[in-house]
């Protein structure tokens, strides 16, 4: 989040304004003509009539989606195309992930072969290709009709299953979709220093453990990024399908093309349309579930947080569109099924679009592209701490901005997550038990999770406070002291008067604040009971900042005592010396 | 784990053998059957009335794809973060939707904006027309042209156009003196690449153009419908030819362009070193 600061924004200032009119309106017409046809496709799948073009504004239905779904042909055709997609696109991306990972230890006239022979399958005419396949999949069909004496008995069952067509199909789309994936890898890769594969071969492992190990952790999203745009690129293919299938064994891109000569009705608008659902969806869900590298140490559930809202309109829209959809008898039930699924996806995406930043960053993230795919290899790579849109927007917008506990949780543990190694500074207004009541997890999410020795805990309250909570809640106090000492952290206690009044003399929003590693700040604002809302705020430490949070730590640590913990439930407020304030001040945001 | 370090070597080399196994020997074979072909109708005469045709509209639909991705591409990097990640997104709707569900789904908008008589309505005679495969084609090629030209606008810095003002020059003229130098070399690859691609196209001369402007490879798909599969072989040897000859020239022009611009960091050759 703390890179999302505009990188170019400098360049806007050189810019003259004749030029950027003029730039804007070029631009303007460029992108109404690519956007056009996708918008009008999900038009003409929901108001299509029979004839070819025209749109019937005043029933939009779907009616068409029923059309297909019940259609035996084209729901074969999509499964067809789905299997294709699925094997290539797997396939395809463990071959580029071993080479990519093999090619560090490889010489540099290997890998420039290898790219030359990647621009070939790019530049490829794929009719021609598609021209030699055929002749592919007549040797192959001669083979397996001439297979030898023992086995020839499998020759009738091969024959019939079409080896010869879903083979050479399937060699055919990885010979198109490896170059894309390739690509993938390679743009994934410059974020990655092979030094960490070096690293593990000398520490003594293996090539195959390395890879497991080092490579693979490192690179899964682009792995995963991989898969679904070799899916994608497999799925759209419709020069090879062409060539090796006939009506019977149509796939999607196949039956789109052909239909729209055969026959007058949307159906094809309508696949169409599933697809960029599907698609879109795909991305979407994606981008909501996988987490950065950083966040390993997080549970699958953890991982789902994002999803709640998304996957509960879903439910609702599925079962409510069911039960409707379901009321009108002659339609069969599968149908319904299906449109309900795909209803409830569209209304899981549209929440989920409305935290409409966040996916703009996953999946247009990418500017620094050296093809088409390097971008789409930047959004999956280069996603940091970009999974809560409004700790974005707080810190772009430079203010408070609210939330509920439960998220407010999330981001602390997110910045935890992003600044897992270094120091963290912060100060808490709260006495143990309120602090435990705020931060229910706070054991398992920041303390567990991470190294804390080093960390340095301001709590704003005095002896008196403390002494009169661990009366009321000694359970709390006793827990609050012991997992912060048993961890390394440092607590100091400043009274919240001296704290407020410093912080109001350096002018700091909030005197409850965080710095992770020196670099970042959260302050937070919290409510007086657990149920209202949390403000929140995002700062870079830097420049002025610095010299703010530098001073306001300074003089709390000239307030300061240290909380030392006893024996048993012994607790101790212990004055600090000139040393002592030294070493410390010379260890915050040193 | 001799096994293994067997099976890590292909496995290594996966994008090198299926590039091997699945694209160089059966094109391999397959030209190499061609040699005593004789086709039903002479294809030379094919060739060189629809390569003009195919090498012509590829070439107008790259430039306008050009002029659009390399100005959407610009704009962008001279805009906030924000809007540059709108642009980009734009950009990438199309990539989303699928090549043939696009090209069919200008089929269904041209017919229907042609079918209504509304100021729009000249526009529908696009369809059937070459006007209507060129702007077709280049919206195809204009993402793809798009990020090629942003790696290159990436590397536009503001230091350069902070030197620029130094010196005394005008942003206007630092835009024309800076900005569209270090863009053009970037933009005529785009250029080139998205003309190579085009030349083997088919589906969108067949759907936009209704078959009226035949490219090469439909011509390929009619020798086969005709029950002509030499000729339509060799005419598809001849657009492999064709293609290859293309890239290897723009090849050869891009090297030449690098070697003629090398960077100032580089050490010039007269400076000596021991």
């Amino acid at each position: 989040m703390y890179e999302l600061s505009s990188t170019n924004a400098p360049l806007q200032l050189f810019l003259p304004r004749p030029v950027r009119v003029l730039l804007w309106a070029i631009t303007v017409g460029v992108i109404a003509l690519v956007a056009i046809p996708s918008i009008y496709l999900l038009l003409w799948s929901l108001m299509g009539t029979e004839v070819v073009g025209r749109l019937d504004l005043h029933r939009a239905s779907f009616r068409w989606f029923g059309a297909v779904l019940s259609s035996p042909d084209w729901l074969a055709a999509m499964s067809r195309s789905v299997l294709l997609g699925a094997f290539a696109s797997v396939a395809g991306a463990l071959l580029n992930g071993a080479y990519n990972y093999s090619k560090h230890f490889t010489s540099l006239g290997y890998r420039r072969t290898t790219n030359l022979a990647m621009t070939v399958l790019l530049l490829n005419p794929l009719i021609c290709y598609a021209l030699s396949m055929s002749n592919v999949r007549a040797v192959i069909r001669n083979v397996i009709l001439n297979l030898p004496a023992g086995i020839s008995n499998l020759a009738p069952f091969l024959d019939t299953m079409r080896v010869d067509v879903w083979f050479t199909l399937l060699m055919g789309h990885l010979a198109i979709i490896t170059p894309l994936q390739f690509l993938l890898f390679e743009a994934a890769d410059r974020g990655m220093p092979p030094s960490m594969l070096w690293a593990a071969r000398t520490l003594g492992a293996g090539h195959v453990r390395s890879f497991r190990a080092v490579y693979v952790p490192c690179m899964r999203g682009t792995f995963i990024a991989s898969v679904i745009v070799g899916f994608f690129a497999s799925f759209d293919e419709i020069v090879l399908a062409l060539f090796m299938l006939d009506d019977g064994m149509a796939t999607i891109p196949l039956k789109v093309y052909r239909s729209i000569s055969q026959v007058v009705q949307p159906h094809a608008a309508v696949t169409s349309a599933i697809v960029m659902v599907a698609a879109g969806t795909t991305w979407f869900l994606y981008s909501r579930t996988r987490p950065s590298p950083r966040f390993d140490v997080h549970s699958l559930r953890e991982r789902l947080e994002g999803l709640p809202r998304e996957v509960l309109a879903f439910a609702l829209t599925t079962v409510t569109i069911f039960m409707l959809v379901g009321g009108h008898g002659d339609i069969p039930l599968v149908f319904h099924g299906m449109v309900a699924v795909l209803s409830g996806l569209a209304a899981g995406t549209i929440v989920g679009l409305l935290r409409l930043h966040n996916i703009l960053k996953l999946l247009l993230i990418s500017v620094n592209v050296e093809t088409v795919f390097r971008g789409l290899a930047r959004a999956f790579v280069l996603e940091g701490v970009t999974h809560d849109v409004r700790l974005i927007k707080a810190v772009e917008a430079g203010g408070f901005t609210e939330m509920t506990q439960d998220r407010m949780q999330r981001l602390a543990r997110t910045a935890f997550g992003e600044f897992p190694h270094g120091r963290y500074v912060g100060t808490d207004r709260h006495v143990p038990s309120r602090f435990q009541e705020l931060y229910p997890n706070y054991l398992h999410d920041q303390m567990l999770s991470r190294s804390k020795r080093g960390d340095i805990r301001f709590v704003l309250y005095g002896a008196r406070e403390f002494e009169d909570d661990r009366a009321a809640h000694p359970a709390a106090a006793r827990s609050f002291v012991s997992m912060h000492t048993a961890a390394g952290v440092t607590l100091l206690s400043v009274p919240w008067s001296a704290a407020i009044e410093i912080s109001k003399k350096l002018e700091l929003e909030t005197p409850d604040l965080g710095v992770f590693e020196g670099r970042a700040a959260v302050f937070f604002d919290p409510p007086t009971t657990g149920r209202e809302k949390w403000r929140v705020m995002l700062d870079n430490v830097e420049g002025h900042r610095l010299t703010q949070l530098r001073n306001y730590f300074y003089e709390l640590v000239d307030h300061a005592q240290e909380i030392v913990r006893g024996g048993e439930d012994a607790t101790f407020f212990r004055d600090l010396d000139d040393d002592d304030r030294h070493k410390l001040k010379s260890y915050i945001l040193a | 784990m001799r096994l293994f370090r067997r099976l890590g070597v292909i496995g290594g080399s996966g994008p090198l053998l299926v590039t091997l196994l699945f694209y160089v020997v059966p094109i391999a074979t397959w030209a190499w059957s061609l040699r005593h072909e004789r086709p039903g109708q002479p294809v030379l005469p094919t060739y060189q009335s629809q390569i003009g045709d195919s090498a012509q509209i590829s070439m107008s639909s790259a430039a306008l794809a050009a002029f659009g991705g390399a100005t959407v591409a610009c704009l962008a990097r001279f805009s906030s973060q924000r809007t540059s990640n709108v642009l980009t997104f734009a950009m990438m709707v199309p990539l989303l939707t699928g090549f043939v569900a696009r090209n069919y789904s200008w089929v269904g908008l041209l017919t229907a904006i042609g079918s209504h008589r509304t100021p729009l309505s000249p526009l529908g005679e696009l369809l059937d027309s070459r006007a209507g495969i060129v702007t077709v084609m280049a919206v195809v090629f204009v993402p793809f042209v798009y990020f090629i030209v942003s790696e290159a606008a990436s590397h536009l810095s503001p230091p350069l156009y902070e030197a620029s003002r130094t010196l005394g020059a005008t942003d206007a003229r630092a835009f024309f003196v800076i900005t569209l130098p270090l863009l053009l070399p970037a933009t005529l690859l785009a250029f080139a690449l998205s003309t190579i691609l085009g030349l083997g196209y088919f589906v969108t001369p067949h759907l936009i153009g209704g078959g009226n402007f035949p490219f090469v490879a439909n011509g390929v798909l009619s020798r086969l419908d005709l029950g002509d599969a030499q000729g339509a072989a060799l005419l598809g040897l001849y657009l492999l030819a064709t293609v290859f000859i293309l890239a290897g020239l723009v090849a050869i022009v891009r090297a030449w362009w690098l070697r003629r611009h090398e960077p100032l960091t580089k050490t010039p050759h007269y400076v000596r070193t021991k």
